[in-house]
């Protein structure tokens, strides 16, 4: 162990102690005002999109039912209510109908190929063209596809489009049924100013007066700063909950009316020409009540029936509101106040548990700003770049993924559900590749420290002829990156005349098809692969802590007349446990994550596939990106587990944390 | 073991002289022959997998190794020289940002006391723990966010991040074992702790941080999985994508293959083996602690 250093305490509890506590409380104060405005922000431009979203449904909607009233046909009176559009709402680019299940001369089906506009338009579309026809053309397939029973998602039916800076635009579809069946689709297209969202006054008022209460107290109570501290943050959390839930209530109340007027302005312009059912007027007050949100409304009676179930039973509506847009959907279709609940709780936890480690590092770098300044930059960089990638991959973990709308849904724990309790069908199955890496991982740690143990032992033998020659060649795997060694071994195996099977072949083995679906034949490569790689690893780790063992222990020994076993036993093992115990430990959480040769030698096949590199599968190919961060949480908890437990057991780390 | 050697007697003696050379001479060869092998196929006409366990036969070229420095785009723009830029730009800004943050941190791990030192030092090593697909897509969104995607300051950030919780604790440990009079004895003679830090530590623990800085230049030089995510295109890649997309199991290029590993790996095994002895010393007295 190496001379230790003089405990020189730099920071002395004392005199400033209570005027640190309370700016370390005020600095998180205001961080949580900070994030609080933002969520509130965020949920008011959540509304005012709803909004946008919900108008440009009614507008496709309207001309979409007026082309019903005539047929199909483009009639006089959708050109009127396209003029009534143009007229009074100038931020609707354009009303488009896209013909479906046209043929050409040589009778190929064509889809989404005439756009028709209803009205001339204003400002930049072009760029959304392609956009509207891609969709457009998506939809069609869908619709025509009369086997499908795949229900349609709202956000399928609308697009949003933030390329524009500042501009929000909306591409919003709805079908045209004819005769029970869909003729063409109708587009609207609307572009509006990004929505403008206020600060909260209220939240930073709240953030003062708490503020000031701990101020305050402090000074009228210097030794009680602490009860001060606590006194601010529960008023605060009691003031924001009764404060909070009211304003959400009335912003939401206000929304619907906004909505719901909007809505009636477009069946004004729909009125003017044709007098069509379109929408109902007013919807439910309170859209997180149940099926109110975002709900699509019956099609007009008209219409056969067979017609209408078909499509309603095609377009879902219980997952309408879900999927419409990332803000809206939670903040729309749940009880809003929960979320906000949460945010409080989780705000008071912080100011009463943070605050303290914060005021003490506060002083501690106000007492000694040189030593923090040799740390804080690292310190820094890895909460940047590590932590917070790490912690907001754990939030990834409770949301559900959908790469249409590229839009994320909060399911709580859905992810580990389903990964703890993988339905039949599924190709992951969480167990099965847990037994798989644990094998793995033991196996190669095994090998690796038998071969590196029996080869220092060997190695550390006085006298041995070109010690030098060979440890520069054992340690080669070491110097060649993983990578390589992976699709080196890969290429070893592969193939019916490869390598590995010429070398079988010599004895008169058959060729093995390596990298079927075997699973030995895919897991053997691997092994090989990772240990050829691993081994020199503990094999210089054990050869340092070898000659570090003094010879007068041996020769000790030896007099006492202990066997060559005995000593080994007796001494070697247990003085190379120090070195050995934090390698292995390396070594396995290293092992357990090694995704380079799984996903490089047998590619996963054969069900070798372990936990990281499926968690890697399901992001990369399948795109479920909680699902694979949800995965990855795993991994680290039983990491975790598993270190804590070692050093636990062992105090590995004892001597290095001192 | 006990029979096989004798503690005394000239013929035991010869024996268990002799009996390692018959267990080394086998795993050398077993260990040298894949790295003989892709050498061979690097040298072999084809782009075929090897066929045979023989390093030593077929006629040789330098074709591969000629294809590999001229590979271009489909619209014929050359992309090795790039990519190699791409790869040592990055591999030297981590090892220099690597180095300079880690020696920093770890010296002051090692000699103050401080608030928050334990659960820094926890920090670091829990870090070690985090499975790479866990960062890989909130790291996507914040270098999206910072406009960092397709570039070589984002992978280097990212891969210098990864390299400094390993590279800290292993300098830690080896500041721990320079005593701490030196130090003493050039303060009470008026020195800084930044000069008694540049002049009298970073010196002594030169072994160290050669290895701090070969982990480092490996961690950006060998990384593809990163960097195939992150960068979308192709004269923003570093070597090691290249490398992957020869060995691709829909179109393989071995022989392609095996030229660019040479190139690739030469720089890091010559590295490597210059610094052998300081990783062998490096790591009984740092991260692994005898």
């Amino acid at each position: 162990m190496g001379g230790q250093v003089s405990n020189k305490v730099i920071f002395l509890p004392g005199k400033r102690r209570s005027s640190f506590m309370v700016a370390g409380y005020l600095l998180i104060l205001g961080l949580a005002t900070w994030v609080g405005t933002n969520a509130i922000n965020r949920f008011q431009r959540g509304l005012a999109e709803d909004r946008v979203l919900y108008r440009t449904l009614g507008h496709a909607r309207a001309a979409a039912r007026i082309m019903e009233a005539g047929h199909g046909q483009r009639s006089p009176h959708l050109i009127g209510y396209g003029n009534a559009v143009g007229q009074n709402a100038p931020d609707v680019l354009r009303h488009l109908v896209v013909d479906m299940g046209t043929t050409d001369d040589f009778g190929v089906a064509r889809r989404a190929e005439t756009v028709w506009s209803l009205h001339g338009h204003t400002g930049a579309v072009e760029s959304l063209d392609s956009l509207v026809s891609d969709r457009a053309n998506h939809l069609a397939t869908l619709f025509e596809d009369k086997d499908s029973t795949r229900a349609i998602r709202l956000s399928e039916l609308v697009q949003v489009s933030v390329a524009e800076p500042n501009y929000l635009r909306v591409a919003a579809y709805a079908p045209v049924l004819v005769d029970d069946k869909v003729s063409a689709l109708s587009a609207a297209l609307v572009r509006v100013e990004s929505p403008v969202t206020e600060a909260p006054t209220g939240l930073w008022l709240l953030a003062l007066l708490a503020a000031l209460l701990a101020i305050g107290g402090t000074i009228a109570f210097p030794k009680r700063a602490l009860v001060a501290i606590v006194v601010s943050a529960c008023t605060l959390a009691a003031a924001l909950s009764i404060w909070l839930p009211e304003q959400v209530d009335e912003e939401v109340r206000q929304h619907l009316v906004e909505r719901a007027e909007d809505l009636l302005k477009i069946q004004s312009y729909a009125d003017s020409v044709e007098p069509v059912a379109l929408v109902s007027p007013i919807p439910d007050r309170e859209p997180w009540s149940g099926d109110g949100a975002l709900r699509l409304e019956r099609i007009p009676s008209s219409l056969p029936a067979s017609a209408i179930n078909s499509l309603e039973s095609r377009i879902g509506n219980d997952d309408a509101s879900v999927h419409l847009h990332p803000d809206i959907s939670t903040q729309i279709t749940g009880a809003p106040s929960v979320d906000f609940t949460l945010w409080i709780i989780a705000t008071t936890a912080l100011l009463l548990f943070i605050s303290g480690p914060v005021s003490k590092l506060l002083q501690g770098i106000y007492e000694a700003p040189g030593t923090y300044g040799y740390t804080g930059p690292a310190v820094i960089g890895l909460i940047v770049l590590v932590i917070f990638p790490f912690v907001t991959g754990i939030g990834l973990s409770f949301y559900r993924y959908h790469l249409e709308g590229n839009a994320y849904d909060f399911i709580g724990f859905g992810n580990f559900a389903e990964i703890m309790a993988p339905e039949e069908t599924s190709d992951i199955n969480f167990w099965r590749t847990l037994g798989v890496t644990v094998l793995w991982t033991t196996s190669n740690v095994f090998l690796h420290v038998a071969i590196g143990l029996a080869l220092a032992l060997i190695l550390n033998r006085p006298n041995l002829a070109g010690r030098k020659f060979y440890r520069t060649l054992l340690i080669l795997p070491w110097a060649v990156p993983n990578y390589i060694t992976a699709l080196m071994w890969r290429s070893m195996f592969i193939g019916r005349d490869g390598p590995i099977n010429s070398l079988f072949g010599s004895f008169g083995v058959e060729p093995i098809s390596w990298f079927d679906d075997n699973f030995w034949t895919n897991f053997i490569p691997n092994l090989v692969a990772n240990t050829w790689l691993g081994f020199p690893f503990m094999m210089v780790v054990c050869l340092g802590a070898l000659q570090s063992i003094p010879s007068g222990l041996y020769e000790a020994a030896e007099l006492d007349g202990a066997s060559k076993w005995q000593r080994l036993k007796m001494i070697t093992i247990p003085l190379l446990k120090p070195a050995l115990l934090p390698a292995v430990i390396l070594g396995t959480i290293w092992t357990f994550n090694m995704f380079n040769i799984i996903y490089l030698v047998s590619m996963g096949g054969g069900g070798t596939e372990i936990l990281i590199t499926e968690a890697y599968r399901a992001f990369h190919e399948q795109h479920r990106h909680g699902y694979a961060a949800a995965y990855a949480v795993l991994i680290f908890c039983m990491l975790l587990s598993y270190t804590f437990v070692t050093n636990r057991i062992t105090k590995a780390a004892e001597g290095a944390m001192e | 073991m006990t029979a096989s050697s004798p503690k005394n007697g000239a013929r035991g003696r010869r024996l268990g002289d002799a009996w390692p050379h018959f267990v080394l001479i086998p795993l050398t060869a077993l260990v040298l022959i894949p790295v003989l092998l892709v050498v061979r196929k690097a040298l072999a006409p084809g782009q075929g997998f090897l066929t045979s366990l023989n390093p030593f036969d077929q006629s040789w070229t330098l074709d591969h190794f000629y294809a590999v420095f001229g590979n271009t785009d489909d619209e014929g723009v050359w992309l090795f020289g790039p990519q190699l830029w791409n790869s040592l730009v990055v591999s030297a800004a981590t090892t220099f940002v690597g180095v300079f943050l880690a020696t920093t941190a770890a010296y002051a791990f090692s000699r103050f006391r401080f608030y928050g030192r334990r659960t820094g030092m926890n920090l670091f090593l829990v870090t070690q723990m985090f499975p790479g697909v866990l960062m890989l897509i909130p790291l996507f969104i914040l270098l999206g966010h910072l406009n960092l995607l397709d570039s070589l300051v984002g992978l280097t950030l990212v891969y210098s991040t990864t390299a400094i919780p390993f590279c800290v604790w292993m300098l830690k440990g080896y500041f721990d074992t320079i005593p701490k009079e030196l130090e003493e004895s050039a303060i009470m003679d008026g020195a800084s702790r930044l000069t008694v830090f540049v002049r009298i530590i970073l010196p002594l623990a030169a072994p160290a941080i050669a290895v701090t800085a070969l982990f480092s230049f490996m961690t950006a030089w060998n990384e593809f999985v990163l960097a195939f995510t992150f960068n979308n295109d192709p004269k923003m890649f570093t070597l090691p994508v290249t490398i992957q997309r020869y060995a691709d199991p829909k179109s393989t290029y071995w022989g392609s293959f095996a030229a660019a590993s040479i190139i690739v790996s030469m720089p890091v095994m010559a590295l490597f083996y210059k610094l052998q002895k300081y990783i062998v010393s490096g790591l009984t007295a740092g991260a692994v602690k005898g």
